[in-house]
């Protein structure tokens, strides 16, 4: 349970500031200015938000192998370690075999698939060992 | 008792000798199997595996080509042959010398040594 707990807080502190950041923006501007100079800056901040996420997405390069950013956020570091190098390792085999856009389709199935049975695996341990213990 | 997923990973494990990773059994699985294995389940079970003893890991090199991580090597243990051994044997006597119209149960080809 603190695992998750942890996890969630740790995807929580990735997303919530960049939300915070913009909303403050927002709420500095509505009350301070005055409506032309607002709506010029709103639009420079709409602007420069569309180029950030233009040059997040170009960064993400196709050709490149994908990052396994989920794996890296959902699984403990240890293992997220092991997971990524061995799906990285078959990514290689995948993109000879069936190509680029099925390649990173597998990887990211076998992804998910590994998250999930990672958790399930977790949770199902915990239920046994709540099970012995309340049988007790 | 071994389930049947176990016994071929801690066979793929056995025939790599050491220094296996979990991309090795899970290719070894796939190729055997003739479709993609879920990695998934080759990382749960080498885990239940591990937590019997019947396999041991250790950390490899780190690799800079995938980002600098390092895998799990995984090895078999003398527990881990004995389980293996008594599982094949198993699977042996109840097949017993001869189910006629299975494939692995033919008469071996001519000049071939089984």
């Amino acid at each position: 349970m603190m695992d998750f707990l942890h996890y969630a807080a740790k995807g929580a502190a990735i997303i919530a500031p960049g939300f915070g950041a913009i909303w403050i923006a927002m709420r500095f501007l509505e009350e301070v200015l005055s409506s032309k100079t607002k709506s010029a800056i709103r639009l420079a901040i709409l602007r420069s938000v569309s180029e950030l996420f233009d040059r997040i997405s170009s960064t993400s390069d196709r050709q490149a192998a994908p990052r396994g950013l989920l794996i890296d956020m959902c699984m403990p570091p240890d293992r997220a370690e092991d997971v990524l190098y061995n799906l990285l390792g078959r990514y290689d085999h995948w993109l000879q075999v069936h190509g680029r856009r099925w390649a990173r389709i597998i990887f990211h199935l076998q992804s998910a698939g590994s998250i999930l049975t990672f958790w399930s695996d977790w949770l199902l341990k915990r239920a046994k060992l709540l099970k012995m213990f309340v049988s007790n | 008792m071994l389930s049947k997923l176990e016994e071929l990973i801690l066979l793929a494990v056995f025939r790599g000798r050491a220094d296996v990773t979990a991309g090795d059994v899970q290719a070894a699985l796939s190729t055997a199997l003739g479709r993609e294995q879920q990695f998934g389940s080759v990382f749960t079970s080498l885990d239940r595996l591990s937590e019997k003893k019947l396999v041991r890991w250790k950390k490899g090199e780190p690799d800079a080509r995938r980002g600098g991580r390092a895998p799990r090597l995984y090895e078999i243990t003398a527990q881990g042959r004995k389980a293996l051994d008594e599982s094949l044997r198993a699977t042996q006597v109840v097949g017993g010398a001869g189910v006629e119209g299975f494939a692995w149960n033919a008469p071996p080809a001519r000049g071939v040594r089984r």
